[in-house]
């Protein structure tokens, strides 16, 4: 390959990402509506696992500090009654 | 000849106690319910954005969904969700109130699934279809997928209502069971406000 090819590889390598990047939306940009609807959806899905998955971890922190507080107040924790899958063992 | 090592312990061991933090069974059922969670919020985002590429919505030659007759099921829902948060509470001081009371909430649960039933033979009678339009591919396919999710939770709550009669159930059991009910009575509202009504 010659250096005017390669030059040329560069610039098309260097200018085709905009394009590929908004190749997503270039049907939406024909409408205000799809585009405010593609851009909520990407919103509410990128946020909805952190959000659960961080409230859980959340959740679970605050349980093991209770836990831990009750433990260090002498609190004892009567044991759990066996189920039929752990009683026979 | 090589020296014996002395097996002197310096520290005594640490005595490790561990606490579960959560049973394993409502750890489990939590992460199930986020993928579902997922699973629902990728059917609602692609629905909102065929939605909002249509030029007309609805489809002008389709049936209309019934918001009223539905918002009856959502309350039936909603209270099922209510009376298994009640006998959940009910089953540790009196457990047979809180069996009658997890049975009034399939009975509730089951109203739902039934009356949703018969509406969506309407709208098939009316000439909503799944290939009739994009309305009625997404609403067979939102709605049936919740409907599968609730017989299923009906069918969980079914069985521990019998493990009460039998005797009792192990409380992260009941629990796991409960996280699963509520999840169909939470992402219900959700469906019905962008199905329906929006």
């Amino acid at each position: 390959m010659t250096a005017p090819w390669k030059l040329a590889a560069l610039v098309l390598v260097v200018a085709l990402p905009v394009d590929a990047l908004a190749c997503p939306l270039c049907i939406a940009a024909q409408s205000e509506s799809v585009q405010k609807a593609f851009a909520y959806a990407s919103l509410f899905l990128s946020v909805l696992p952190l959000a659960m998955i961080g409230g859980l971890f959340l959740w679970l922190r605050r349980r093991a500090r209770q836990i831990a507080a009750e433990e260090a107040a002498g609190v004892i924790r009567l044991p759990v009654p066996p189920t039929r899958s752990n009683r026979a063992a | 000849m090589v020296a014996p090592i002395p097996l002197r312990r310096r520290e005594p061991l640490r005595q490790v106690r561990r606490t579960q933090l959560v049973p394993s069974s409502v750890l489990a059922m939590l992460i199930f319910v986020i993928t579902e969670v997922m699973f629902f919020a990728g059917f609602i985002s692609a629905f909102t954005i065929m939605r909002g590429s249509a030029v007309i919505w609805p489809p002008l030659d389709q049936p209309r969904l019934p918001i009223g007759e539905t918002a009856f099921n959502t309350v039936l829902l909603l209270a099922s969700g209510v009376l298994l948060w009640w006998a959940g509470r009910r089953v540790r001081v009196r457990p047979p109130q809180g069996r009658q009371l997890l049975l009034a909430s399939i009975v509730f649960g089951a109203g739902f699934v039934v009356l949703q039933g018969r509406e969506w033979a309407q709208l098939l009678a009316q000439g909503l279809t799944l290939r009739s339009s994009a309305l009625g591919s997404f609403f067979y396919l939102i709605v049936g997928m919740h409907a599968l999710h609730a017989v299923v939770a009906l069918g969980v709550l079914i069985w521990a209502w019998r493990r009460m009669s039998h005797g009792s159930v192990p409380p992260s059991t009941l629990a796991a069971a409960q996280i699963f009910w509520y999840f169909v009575v939470g992402v219900w509202p959700v469906l019905y406000w962008r199905v329906y009504l929006s």
